[in-house]
């Protein structure tokens, strides 16, 4: 369960979010839909601890994320995969080496496994391919994804739910690429 | 205007001591043994190892060009074979680890301030945030410890490669008698001098680093703002050396003093 309370965000005096408030049930799938620069990716971004609001609450599982610090703010950022507009790929590893980094991250430092696990990630997500290849490369991805419309997986979501059983899952534009 | 001025010098001091805060507590892994010691080993190759070739030849050229304009100098009062003396403790002492630290700011900084600043505008800093990763951790520690090591080595470098070419001027060019050049040198150069030196190193690779990424951590607005980081790291890093140096020379000066005793 996901609440939030009566968010506000100024920001350089211009008011982003006023009073926002909004309940996400367990096992659901809600969208944002709105403007460009309406202020939907700042929401996203407080509802992992990105960013502090001015004034408001956000509930995560019966925790109010709000105040907490940084290291605090790391066990509730576990529970949550997040997928930025731009992908936000690490531009100095590979797309496996991208993949694997939450898994390291969670401890994981056996190559044989981690590169079992990146192989298992990338067919269950149907996005063989781009493993080897640096993330500036993957140009023919978008060109692939705005071509079809409709199309496999991006190395960026596979890495953000790529730790196991996340409780929540936040996207911001899934279309960004693709319009 | 008056409020804002110092809302505004007062957010970024703060901000530069919350960054230290969380830099000192990042510094944990490396008392409980779980340092990332392929960033940290990255950076030793790029601070250290690649950069060699400037901090060498900056060495050799001031301690050329030094030993010159100290002989023109000394050598009109007929003290011209206490230019190796004059050489090599201004260079372990000032002009090795000043001109090294301006080279690495210049090299080390820019490249630290514009790789982060590029990390941080493309949201690659909250994506680490955002997989429990602290940017702080993950970023500047590693770049700190290596600098640490790297720094003073980098100085040590320029400081022997400075004194032979110093001396190779001297003696090739100028002509000064080896014997002397030598004797002189090695009277009027104590431990001190070079462990001076290399005290001054650690501290502006420190401060180096840490200027650097901040800059980097705090670009904003795209390509513009990491531009402006970078060139904001590397004339706040330089000048934060030049000034620091001042006051580390009075105070270590008391730690070690100058001079034949």
């Amino acid at each position: 369960m996901l609440t939030v309370c009566d968010l506000m965000k100024t920001i350089d005096e211009q008011e982003i979010l006023r009073g926002v408030d909004l309940e996400v049930a367990t096992v659901r799938r809600s969208a944002i839909i709105g403007r460009s620069g309406g202020g939907k990716s700042v929401l996203l971004k407080h509802l992992v601890g990105l960013m502090q609001p001015d004034a408001g609450e956000i509930w995560i599982e019966g925790q109010n994320i709000i105040g907490l610090n940084e290291r605090q703010l790391g066990a509730i950022r576990q529970k949550v995969g997040i997928l930025f507009q731009g992908g936000a790929l690490f531009d100095s590893m590979t797309v496996a080496e991208n993949i694997a980094f939450p898994l390291r991250e969670a401890g994981e430092r056996d190559p044989k496994v981690l590169r079992e696990k990146v192989r298992e990630m990338l067919e269950v997500m149907e996005t063989r391919g781009p493993g080897r290849k640096m993330p500036v490369s993957l140009e023919w991805w978008n060109e692939k994804a705005r071509r079809s419309g409709a199309v496999n997986h991006s190395p960026a979501e596979v890495r953000a739910i790529t730790t196991s059983r996340l409780p929540v899952s936040i996207r911001s534009s899934r279309t960004a690429s693709i319009d | 205007m008056i409020a804002r001025l110092f809302n505004a010098l007062g957010g970024t001091f703060l901000a530069f001591f919350q960054y230290l805060g969380e830099v000192a507590a990042g510094a944990d892994p490396f008392y409980t043994h779980k340092l990332r010691w392929k960033l940290f080993l990255n950076q030793i190759v790029e601070i250290g190892l690649l950069s060699q070739l400037v901090v060498v030849i900056t060495g050799a050229f001031t301690g050329a060009v030094f030993a010159a304009q100290t002989f023109f100098q000394f050598n009109k009062i007929g003290m011209g074979s206490a230019t190796g003396a004059v050489v090599s403790v201004a260079i372990c002492r000032e002009l090795g680890p000043v001109l090294t630290a301006l080279m690495v700011a210049g090299r080390v900084g820019a490249a630290m301030s514009a790789e982060i600043g590029t990390m941080k505008v493309t949201e690659q800093i909250d994506a680490l945030r955002a997989l429990a990763v602290y940017p702080t951790d993950y970023l500047v520690v590693p770049r700190a410890l290596a600098m640490m090591v790297s720094m003073p080595l980098l100085v040590a470098e320029c400081i022997a490669v400075g004194i032979a070419a110093g001396y190779f001027v001297a003696i090739f060019m100028l002509e000064i008698n080896g014997t002397y050049y030598m004797a002189n040198m090695v009277r009027w150069t104590r431990n001190r001098d070079i462990i001076m030196g290399l005290s001054k190193a650690f501290c502006f690779g420190i401060l180096i680093v840490f200027i650097s990424c901040h800059k980097g951590l705090s670009a904003r607005e795209g390509a513009v703002g990491v531009g402006r980081a970078t060139t904001e790291a590397v004339v706040n890093a330089s000048l934060a050396v030049l000034i620091c140096n001042f006051f580390l020379t009075m105070l270590l000066n008391i730690i070690y003093p100058a001079g034949y005793q």
